[in-house]
C-alpha cells in the first residue's frame, strides 16, 4: 500500500481558510487519525512572520517535531499558495527527500480572507475551512475558496445554537454554490465529522 | 480502479497514433475529460467518459495537456481530453468602462482575452458568479454582453 502511495512522491494537501476557523485544530484532529492507518504524514504550516501552529503542533507530541516544517508567508498568505507557491514547494520536496515513505503532506495556509485558493502545481487537493460562528451567510457570499475548494469544510458545529447560525442553510446554499460538490460538517474538538473528511482526502489521493 | 503513475505519450506521436486509431474504430479509446484548471493536477481521481475509475498519480515534473496519452493496451486506450473553455465576451460602452471593466476583472483575478474591441472573461466556475459580481456594470450600461460577432 505504501510503496503504491509513494510512487511519485507523498499526496499534497492544502487547507485553507479564514483565520480561527479550526485549520490547525482540523489538522490535530487528522493526524492520528492518518497515523492509525499506517500512513506517514508531514506537515507544513504558513503563518505570517511567526512559527506559532508549527510550534503548537511539534508540542501537541501528535507528531516527531521535525515532520513539521514552517513557511513564514511574509506578505499575504495567498500569495505563498498561489501567486507563488515556491517556498511552500520547496518545503515539501526537502520533507520528501528527508523521509522517504511520505504518504501525504498537509499544507496549512495562514488564516486569509474568503478569496483565497490553493495553486494546483502545489496541491493535489485542497479543502476551506469555515465556521457557524463566522456568520451562516458565509457560504452564499460564495468566496472563490468556498466555491472551488475540493471540499468545504464547515466547522465548529458545536457553537452554531450560540450564534444563532443556522447548520441546515449553510449546508444547504453551500451545496448550491458549489454546484454539489462535497461539503463535511465537523467538530474539531470532539472529532465529529473528521472520519469524512480522512475518507475523502484517502479516495481523492491515498487511492486505498 | 486504474493506477496511473506515466504519461505515455501525445496522441499524435508517431508511436502511438496508429494504435489509437485502430483501437477507435473499435470504440477502445476512453477519455479523462478535465477543464484547463484541473489539467494542472498531478495526483486525482477520475472517471474516464466509460466509467472507467481511474487513479492517476503522475511525477510533479509531469503536465497533462489535452491529448495525453496515460494508458495503452491491446484492447483498451486513456486519453485526456480538455472541455471546451467557456468566455463571456463583454463590449465595453466607451473608453472610460472599458478601463473601469479592465481594473475590475484584474482586481477579480480574472483570467481574460482581449478581443478587438471586446474584453473576454474566462468563465472558470459556474457563470451566474460572474454575472452577479457584473452586475452593476449591465445595468448601467458600461458593458454588453457579446454572444456572437456583433
Ligand atoms: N468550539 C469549537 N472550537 C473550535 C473548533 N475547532 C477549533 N476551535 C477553536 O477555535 C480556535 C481557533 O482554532 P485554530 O485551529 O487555531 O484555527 P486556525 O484556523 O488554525 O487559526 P489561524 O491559523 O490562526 O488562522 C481555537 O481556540 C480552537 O480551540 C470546534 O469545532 N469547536
Ligand atoms: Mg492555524
Amino acid at each position: 500500500m505504501i510503496q503504491q502511495n509513494s510512487r511519485n512522491g507523498p499526496a499534497r494537501v492544502g487547507i485553507g481558510g479564514p483565520v480561527g476557523s479550526g485549520k490547525t485544530a482540523l489538522i490535530e484532529q487528522l493526524i492520528p487519525r492518518f497515523i492509525k492507518r499506517g500512513n506517514e504524514i508531514a506537515v507544513i504550516t504558513n503563518d505570517l512572520v511567526t512559527r506559532e501552529d508549527a510550534k503548537r503542533l511539534q508540542r501537541s507530541g501528535l507528531l516527531a517535531p521535525e515532520r513539521i516544517v514552517a513557511v513564514e508567508a511574509g506578505a499575504c498568505p495567498h500569495t505563498v499558495i498561489r501567486e507563488d507557491p515556491t517556498l511552500n514547494s520547496q518545503a515539501a520536496e526537502n520533507l520528501d527527500r528527508e523521509f522517504e515513505h511520505l504518504d501525504v503532506i498537509l499544507i496549512e495556509s495562514g488564516g486569509d480572507n474568503l478569496a483565497s485558493t490553493f495553486s494546483l502545481d502545489l496541491v493535489d487537493y485542497w479543502m476551506f475551512v469555515i465556521d457557524t460562528s463566522e456568520g451562516d451567510d458565509i457560504p452564499r457570499k460564495r468566496g472563490p475558496g468556498i466555491v472551488q475548494s475540493d471540499l468545504l469544510v464547515i466547522n465548529k458545529v458545536d457553537l452554531a445554537p450560540f450564534v444563532g447560525a443556522d447548520v441546515n442553510l449553510m449546508v444547504k446554499e453551500g451545496l448550491e454554490v458549489r454546484g454539489g460538490k462535497h461539503l463535511v460538517l465537523t467538530n474539531c474538538k470532539t472529532g465529529e465529522g473528521i472520519e469524512e473528511v480522512a475518507n475523502h482526502i484517502i479516495n481523492n489521493v491515498l487511492f486505498d | 480502479m486504474i493506477h496511473i503513475t506515466e504519461i505515455l505519450g501525445h496522441v499524435h506521436d508517431s508511436n502511438l497514433s496508429g494504435t489509437l486509431h485502430d483501437l477507435s474504430h473499435r470504440n477502445e479509446v476512453e477519455y479523462i475529460i478535465l477543464d484547463r484548471s484541473n489539467l494542472l493536477r498531478r495526483r486525482f481521481r477520475a472517471k474516464t467518459d466509460q466509467g472507467t475509475d481511474c487513479a492517476v498519480s503522475i511525477s510533479r515534473l509531469a503536465k497533462l495537456t489535452n491529448g495525453a496519452v496515460l494508458l495503452l493496451e491491446s484492447n483498451r486506450a486513456i486519453v485526456v481530453k480538455m472541455s471546451e473553455e467557456q468566455w463571456l465576451r463583454l463590449r465595453p460602452r466607451d473608453i472610460s468602462c472599458a478601463i473601469e471593466i479592465g481594473y475590475f476583472a484584474g482586481n477579480m483575478h480574472w483570467r481574460v482575452k482581449f478581443e478587438k474591441e471586446c474584453l473576454s472573461i474566462a468563465v472558470e466556475s459556474p457563470e451566474e458568479i460572474y454575472l452577479e459580481r457584473l452586475k452593476d456594470f449591465f445595468t448601467t450600461g458600461k458593458i454588453r454582453r457579446i454572444d456572437h460577432d456583433e
